[in-house]
């Protein structure tokens, strides 16, 4: 089955997921054990995507099935892609990035999700000139978020660092239960898929059975968002199932119901590097 | 009988994710020594989850348990998840005290 890769060639992380949750469906809906990407007429494809079909393609392999891909018409698309790990990863480093990371849940190591985390953060900081310990803070709790309440298989991580624009851009996907459902799943109430995201990064509700365990639980997305729209001046892309959550600088909020549903949770943050350190220990509540 | 255990050989420089904690807690505590020194000489980050997690394991663990070489950094974290307890009522550190190279977690 051949899927034609179809996206809005841009740098639009909102557009880019809507046309790409789409082929994703139209992916998982595919019945036959060879499946061929055609990304013929892609002239342009942000990282958010393609860690996305990275992951998808991770997780076909691990069912047996058989994929290639059509390359770009664009030689710097498919150097871009690859750069970045496309099709499965890896683990070469970049000069201003840290590549497509998969990490597959493995129940006799808890310590693996920890130690890539620890590996990225590490990697793409000795990259960055300043302000290194918030940027930890905001992976450190985006890893915490899927280990403590996904129930993923395979989480894909990648972080990438703009010298001339001084900005980051952090994206981590996991294909598990999702925000809305991990909340039914623990019979938290919320009228739609939208509500239940932004009931998690208000910090308004952690799931109970972790709540009981940690007093104060509720604080990653909550201060994630925080410190990346207020300190850092950022903005936060949260698309779970059919929701999405967009919060950025000055409280521009922006919400959307997907038409086509996301298997999982992807969480793309972009930030811009300030000056000089900002002290957000004693910031966070 | 002592032992010292270097953290950055354990975890890196980066302490990350609650399970690790709770998994080196599972090794430590399975140890013969009574005594442990927890070096966290070049650990320059550990999460707030971690944070946490340690602290509820070393309340729980049995050994003497000393820490050594904290980084400003970490103990800021330390700081940070106590004053979340206090927030909530719940009396769990008494303080962190800062020393000239390292800090110490005073338990209730």
């Amino acid at each position: 089955m051949q899927i034609k890769i179809k996206i809005p060639n841009n740098d639009d992380v909102k557009e880019n997921i809507l046309s790409l949750t789409k082929v994703l469906n139209e992916i998982n809906s595919c019945k036959e054990n060879r499946i061929t990407f055609d990304f013929s007429e892609v002239s342009w494809i942000p990282p958010c995507c393609i860690i996305l079909l990275s992951n998808k393609v991770f997780e076909l392999k691990q069912k047996g099935i058989k994929f290639e891909y059509i390359s770009s018409r664009e030689d710097k698309v498919t150097e871009h892609m690859k750069r970045l790990g496309f099709p499965l990863g890896t683990d070469i480093d970049g000069s201003s990035y840290y590549p497509i990371t998969h990490v597959i849940k493995d129940n006799y190591n808890s310590k693996k999700l920890g130690q890539e985390i620890g590996f990225l953060m590490d990697n793409i900081i000795e990259k960055i000139p300043n302000n290194i310990n918030g940027i930890s803070y905001i992976l450190s709790e985006l890893s915490d978020n899927i280990e403590d309440h996904s129930e993923y298989d395979c989480a894909s991580i990648m972080a990438q660092y703009f010298p001339t624009k001084k900005e980051v851009e952090i994206i981590v996907f996991d294909n598990g239960l999702t925000i809305p459902g991990v909340f039914s799943k623990n019979k938290i109430n919320f009228s739609n898929d939208v509500k239940a995201i932004e009931k998690a990064l208000s910090g308004e509700i952690s799931t109970p059975k972790i709540a009981q365990n940690e007093v104060g639980r509720g604080y990653g997305l909550r201060t994630c968002k925080a410190l990346s729209t207020e300190d850092f001046k950022g903005e936060i892309y949260v698309f779970s199932r059919k929701g999405l959550v967009i919060s950025k600088h000055n409280n521009e909020h922006e919400t959307n119901i997907l038409e086509d549903p996301l298997e999982g949770t992807l969480i793309c943050v972009k930030i811009k590097l300030p000056n000089k350190e900002i002290p957000f220990y004693n910031k966070i509540e | 009988m002592e032992k010292r255990i270097s953290l950055f050989e354990v975890f890196n420089n980066n302490i990350v994710t609650r399970n690790s904690m709770s998994s080196f807690f599972e090794d430590l505590n399975s140890l013969e020594n009574t005594k442990i020194v927890l070096d966290f000489e070049n650990i320059s980050f550990i999460s707030r989850s971690c944070a946490d997690e340690y602290l509820k394991q070393r309340r729980a663990s049995k050994k003497k348990i000393v820490e050594v070489n904290m980084s400003e950094n970490v103990c800021e974290m330390f700081k940070l998840v106590n004053r979340q307890y206090q927030k909530e009522g719940v009396k769990f550190l008494v303080d962190v005290i800062p020393r000239s190279k390292s800090c110490s977690l005073v338990f209730v």
